[in-house]
């Protein structure tokens, strides 16, 4: 133990310098309750004058006098009143060196610097890159400007120049248009599609292609479920009862609605966040703002008679709109300023709290523990007209212009309220606050003013972070690969001249046109690079961070589940209303709270649509669902995690429905591609992988297809049965040749399904 | 000890590639790499080209690494009893009750749930007696986990934040009473790995009645990737989803689909060489087609003896089905499985004694009485109890008045309640913390359910304020932003 004494008298004999050792220890211990916005006991310790003055009961600093000092008697537990700071409960007693280190300050004579404040440290956070305002850069000189299409090519190829990489061959077409495919619109093209791209001799074919599909109806549906991982959307409230929220999938079809008619995105944003007080406020706009709405709800605490329990579950619905809301739009965590300052980044309590009072006006419409649907009109139209010939929708309500008063809450515990808190944004944000609107007759226009501060081209974030979403829906990752933080503790952009380039472009060229974005980046040569690995490459950038080639990734579980739905033909396309339910195993079934009630009965052809449209219940996602990296609906998912887990194979291997589209794909295959086996193999490669069988292929799989049927004369086949009894994909009888080479197809079929090519994008 | 205090950079490295998505894409199994050996281990990404053998080392790892203290336990069972068991009428002995019969509580609390019925204070209609050389009380709804009193140490003083179940049983579960955190599971095969590839480290039994109030939010993996998440685990009948071949296909020709599988992929693969990922996912089918085996084996209770059977309680209806989960809990620590919860209670069955708190608790502790007491006996006799961490208890206590003036029931109480603990680590034979006179309310050494978490990771050598999780820019734990403290006491 001599070190530590040591330690101490060395610690005594160094003189005390205010900012590195004194001020982090009443940052840690004593500014959740005596700074800027909570003086309890009138004592403020952040600020020079103030903490010398003292509180209600006098001096607590006196230099050259330890036990004079309050503030040290105090944290020693030495007090006459025996009390000690901080109050059990509240912090933990100050560490031996700590209270060392307060004592040899006072002793040495308390020097506190007059130019020390506690805006030092926000000062410098705000210096952090992405808190500046978006410049336009010009574009990189580079040794090869033939290989650029456009400026995109022109970033990312001078990356790779100035570190002697070069970029990957370009991809064959028939890679390309699979691709393409797979990223625009989730289902993969059929045969006729991959030979007429292939046969395109015209130099403009590919942005055909790309225009093709960013207007079929599809690509809202692909791209719309990119966005409903980030608002936490969800058919249900979760928790105990887990309710349904009536009507939510008006919100869901808003959303592809929205990408499907190119709804510029700050109007995107401003309806979401504001839609019922929006100019031109009508019925979609209304239905927009369920984005506040779909988040879970505790309905037993939300509507219990306890007003501990309804005040509490209050605040964490308010704290799910103002996280979400700052995570989406502006890729920054507030939540933690919930309970204290951000420890990383410059957000304030009283921040977060502004934005609290920003969504504080808005009521939940539910009758006890029910949820309710509301017309979906704005609300001046509501006095006009009969809110009957409005379709319903969910979504929150603002009943008054007048809000509710908005406190600031110590240590987020509602009863203990701080000092009263305005409507703002988060202030290191802004060099001036943006005004906020007054109330008009109807609501408190707090949102729509948020909303326009969103939206607003200097706002440094929103360009910045929609671009690098887009970006990461194409290659799998962003130029920030911390898409929902671009906080101080962000990933560095990878490239952050494009980043500001796409930006700057996206907001005062595109006219924040999401899918002339699109279109830029995938007519880019970077978007049409092979996958070609570089083993040497590989060992000085195995992350692809400079994009030496286009990054291979598996696809997500809705573009596997509709791609086969897609190959069996069983593909509905019907779009919008009610959501579908997906078989789901009766075993599962039995670990939800009501095991009678967690699921409707399968109707085949209505879950045969695309997996957007299933529906979401929170305390029960579909096994397959979860299996295949599903996202969680408690929060915004900025990405989907990509495991590679055994119980994926037995989900693909043994799972109901994928052995139900094995059947229906084999079924295809004779219908379309008549009885011979070749045939059959080479349709069925085309269909499901967009290409013919290679020779090596066709015989390996003939070579299956004929020992299975043989195998299935032979009686090889189990004959057990299955309590549930429902498999599609199981022996036929009588055993003929004929039943036989159906039931050897189907194995195949299954185990096209299953290859790595299926499931992996080129 | 020499564990890095920046450990936000595990599952964020600065090139943006989370570590742990990296490991377990190669792990092909169940997520087997412990947190601290990837930490411990410099140039972990460049180890990518051995991707082949990543499977085996991962499971070697877990057995060689380190933690932030002595482990006392290396894996753990949660006796869940979900509803909430009333603690005067288990382990909390109140004689004042009797004293108070049909006074009305006036220590200043609300009392009761959600404007239920407030009664009059009712003592426990079950007799107490000091068990074992400890003398510690046991009710007689314990009769055969009364035998292993010195083995429990109970701890009187728990509280949690609200008294309604399905955020109460998140926060006993995730420390959150908000859905979205990982579950305790999660944590601790986030932290430590698993033992065992071809088996979930996570394993969930819920009761056949129904899963508990909330649902999956109990054992899901929140922020956490989902390999980290409980597996649900049927006690019969198809053990794990999508196990078994469907119907029809035989072993044979399972494996001739397997073959053909493989081969493709395999061609695929030599045309993509460098995509490690290609191959991990080839590996999984293996194991899986592996798994179809082991984890029907571990199910198979054929092998035990009829004594065994016996003591567990299967040939008796009500202790069958919760002795059938104890025994395959035991067969999967046996296995390297590091957290089984098994659930007492769920759907409209659980210990929820609004009515008739009398019937209630006689009949659930009824079922789990024995069976409990079973696995004790038997870990005890297979050498797996000194590294073995037992936990009982509810999502909070019941009130020691009745609901409702002169009614056998109980209503929620979350402001004190009791959990036991026993086995590795712990000291037993002992009640650690008290409630106020009457069993209301946690008076000394109080223990929220996050100071319960941070003693449970402690006993497993993980430090609650070391083990976190990056997530929107913070590093999250267990534990939550408040301080919390390991409950010294408990320990051995």
């Amino acid at each position: 133990m001599g070190t530590a004494t040591e330690n101490e008298s060395r610690q005594s004999a160094r003189i005390i310098d205010f900012e590195r050792d004194i001020r982090p220890i009443l940052r840690r211990h004593c500014y959740s309750c005596h700074s800027e916005d909570i003086q309890e006991g009138g004592l403020r310790l952040d600020r020079r004058d103030l903490a010398f003055a003292g509180g209600d009961r006098g001096q607590v600093i006196i230099p050259r006098n330890i036990q004079g000092s309050r503030l040290v008697q105090l944290v020693k537990g030495n007090d006459p009143c025996g009390r000690r700071m901080p109050p059990q409960n509240e912090g933990r007693p100050l560490s031996a060196t700590e209270i060392k280190l307060l004592e040899t300050w006072v002793d040495q004579g308390a020097t506190w610097p007059k130019n020390a404040t506690t805006l030092e440290e926000r000062g410098e956070a705000i210096q952090h890159w992405a808190f500046q305002p978006v410049r336009r850069p010009f574009l990189p000189k580079v040794n090869n400007p033939n290989w650029c299409e456009n400026p995109i090519d022109h970033f990312v190829l001078a990356g790779l120049e100035t570190r002697q990489l070069t970029p990957a061959v370009m991809a064959s077409r028939r890679k390309l248009v699979r691709r393409i495919y797979l990223d625009t619109v989730g289902i993969p093209p059929t045969p006729a599609s991959v030979k007429n791209f292939e046969n395109d001799a015209a130099p403009d074919a590919w942005e055909r292609l790309v225009d093709t599909l960013l207007s079929a109806p599809q690509m809202g549906e692909r791209w719309g479920r990119h966005w409903l991982d980030l608002v936490r959307y969800a058919d249900t409230n979760g928790y105990e009862g887990d309710g349904e929220k009536p009507f939510a999938w008006r919100y869901r079809d808003y959303v592809i609605d929205a990408i499907n008619k190119d709804k510029p995105y700050n109007d995107f944003v401003r309806e979401q966040v504001a839609g019922d007080e929006v100019t031109g406020a009508n019925v979609e706009s209304v239905l927009a703002t369920g984005f506040l709405r779909v988040g879970p709800w505790d309905a037993e605490r939300g509507a219990s008679v306890q007003p501990s329990e309804q005040i509490a579950e209050r605040y964490n619905q308010l704290d799910d709109m103002v996280s979400t809301t700052s995570v989406v739009f502006l890729g920054i965590t507030m939540g933690c300023a919930r309970c204290h300052d951000h420890k990383f980044d410059p957000f304030s309590a009283r921040d977060y709290y502004s934005l609290v009072s920003v969504f504080q006006p808005l009521t939940r419409p539910h009758k006890f523990r029910a949820e309710l649907a509301t017309p979906a009109a704005p609300p001046q139209w509501l006095k006009v007209k009969n809110a009957e010939t409005f379709p319903q929708g969910y979504f929150f309500r603002e009943l008054t212009p007048d809000p509710p008063d908005t406190h600031l809450l110590i240590r987020g515990n509602p009863n203990q309220p701080g000092p009263l808190v305005k409507p703002a944004v988060p202030a290191a944000l802004v060099d001036q606050q943006p005004a906020f609107l007054m109330p008009d007759n109807f609501t408190s226009r707090r949102r729509l003013s948020l909303a326009e501060w969103i939206v607003d081209e200097t706002n440094p974030l929103t360009a910045r972070v929609i671009v690098n979403r887009v970006w990461q829906s194409h290659f799998g990752h962003g130029l920030v690969r911390t898409p929902s933080d671009f906080g101080r503790r962000s990933a560095r952009p990878s490239h952050p001249r494009l980043l500001d380039w796409l930006a700057h472009w996206f907001m005062h060229e595109a006219n924040w046109s999401l899918k002339s974005l699109h279109r830029l980046v995938m007519t880019s040569n970077t978007y049409q690079m092979g996958t070609t690995w570089n083993a040497t490459y590989a060992e000085r950038d195995v992350d692809n961070l400079r994009l030496w080639h286009f990054p291979y990734h598996r696809l997500e579980m809705e573009v596997i589940r509709d791609s086969m739905l897609a190959v069996s033909g069983q593909l509905n396309l019907e779009m919008h209303g009610p959501s579908m339910f997906p078989k789901v195993p009766a075993d599962a079934t039995r670990s939800g709270y009501n095991p009678g009630n967690v699921w409707k009965p399968f109707d085949e052809r209505n879950a045969s649509r695309r997996t957007i449209y299933a529906y979401l219940k929170r305390t029960f996602i579909p096994p397959m669902f979860d299996v295949l990296d599903f996202c969680d609906t408690a929060r915004s998912v900025e990405r989907r995690a990509v495991s590679t887990v055994a119980p994926q194979a037995l989900t693909l291997l043994n799972g109901e429905f994928v052995n139900r589209q094995a059947y229906h794909f084999a079924q295809r295959l004779i219908r379309e591609a008549g009885p011979t086996p070749e045939k059959q193999i080479t349709y069925a490669y085309q269909l499901a992988l967009g290409r013919p069988p290679e020779q090596e292929e066709l015989e390996a799989t003939k070579d299956y297809l004929r020992i299975e049927t043989q195998n299935f004369l032979d009686g090889d086949q189990d004959t057990l049965r299955h309590e549930s009894g429902a498999h599609h994909n199981r022996p036929p009888e009588p055993r003929t040749a004929d039943t036989g080479r159906r039931w050897s197809l189907t194995q195949m079929c299954r185990v096209l399904f299953n290859l790595n090519e299926f499931v992996y994008t080129d | 000890m020499d564990f890095p205090s920046r450990q936000f950079t595990v599952n964020r490295p600065p090139c943006g590639r989370t570590r742990r998505e990296f490991f377990w894409q190669f792990g092909g199994g169940f997520a087997a790499v412990p947190l601290i050996d990837l930490l411990s281990r410099d140039g972990f990404l460049e180890q990518q080209v051995q991707a082949n053998q990543a499977a085996s080392q991962a499971t070697l790892a877990a057995r060689s690494s380190s933690t932030h203290f002595r482990p006392r336990a290396k894996r753990v069972v949660f006796f869940f009893m979900q509803g909430g068991p009333s603690q005067v009428d288990t382990f909390d002995y109140k004689a004042a009750l009797s004293k108070y019969q049909g006074k009305t509580y006036s220590g200043g609390l609300q009392i009761g749930s959600n404007g239920r019925k407030v009664g009059l204070l009712t003592p426990s209609a079950f007799s107490f007696h000091p068990r074992g050389e400890s003398g510690l009380q046991v009710s007689s709804l314990y009769p055969h986990l009364a035998k292993f009193a010195d083995d429990l140490c109970v701890i009187r003083s728990m509280y949690c934040d609200t008294p309604t179940h399905s955020p109460g049983i998140l926060q006993m579960n995730t420390g959150s009473i908000v859905v979205g955190r990982p579950s305790l599971g999660s944590w601790l095969n986030y932290g430590l790995g698993s033992e065992n590839e071809s088996l979930p480290g996570f394993v969930v039994m819920v009761d056949p009645r129904g899963g508990p109030r909330g649902g999956a939010g109990a054992w899901s993996a929140g922020f956490m990737p989902a390999v980290f998440q409980g597996t649900l685990f049927r006690s019969r009948g198809s053990t794990l989803l999508n196990l078994k071949t469907p119907a029809g296909i035989s072993k044979r020709s399972q494996r001739r689909s397997l073959d053909l599988l493989e081969r493709l992929n395999q061609k695929h693969l030599d045309q993509r060489p460098g995509y490690s990922e290609l191959s991990a996912r080839i590996q999984s089918y293996e194991l899986a087609y592996k798994m179809q085996t082991t984890a029907t084996e571990v199910v198979d209770l054929n092998r035990e003896t009829a004594a065994t059977l016996d003591l567990y309680g299967l040939h008796r209806p009500e202790t069958a089905d919760y002795g059938r989960k104890c025994l395959l809990a035991r067969r999967l620590l046996e296995r390297g499985v590091r957290f089984v919860q098994l659930y007492s209670g769920g759907g409209a069955e659980s210990w929820d004694a609004h009515d008739d708190c009398i019937s209630n608790h006689r009949k659930h502790a009824a079922e789990t009485d024995q069976p409990i007491a079973a696995l004790i006996t038997d870990l005890q006799k297979r050498g797996l109890w000194e590294d073995t961490l037992l936990v009982w208890g509810g999502e909070f206590g019941r009130t020691p008045t009745s609901e409702g003036v002169g009614k056998p029931g109980r209503d929620h109480n979350h402001y004190g309640f009791s959990m036991w603990l026993a086995g590795g680590g712990v000291k037993g034979g002992q009640a650690v913390g008290a409630t106020d006179e009457v069993g209301f309310r946690a008076t000394e050494d109080r223990c929220h359910v996050s100071d319960l978490h941070a003693t449970i990771l402690h006993l497993m050598g993980l430090d609650h304020e070391k083990l976190t999780f990056l997530h929107e820019g913070l590093e999250k734990r267990l534990s939550g932003v408040q301080p919390r403290r390991v409950l010294r006491q408990v320990l051995a």
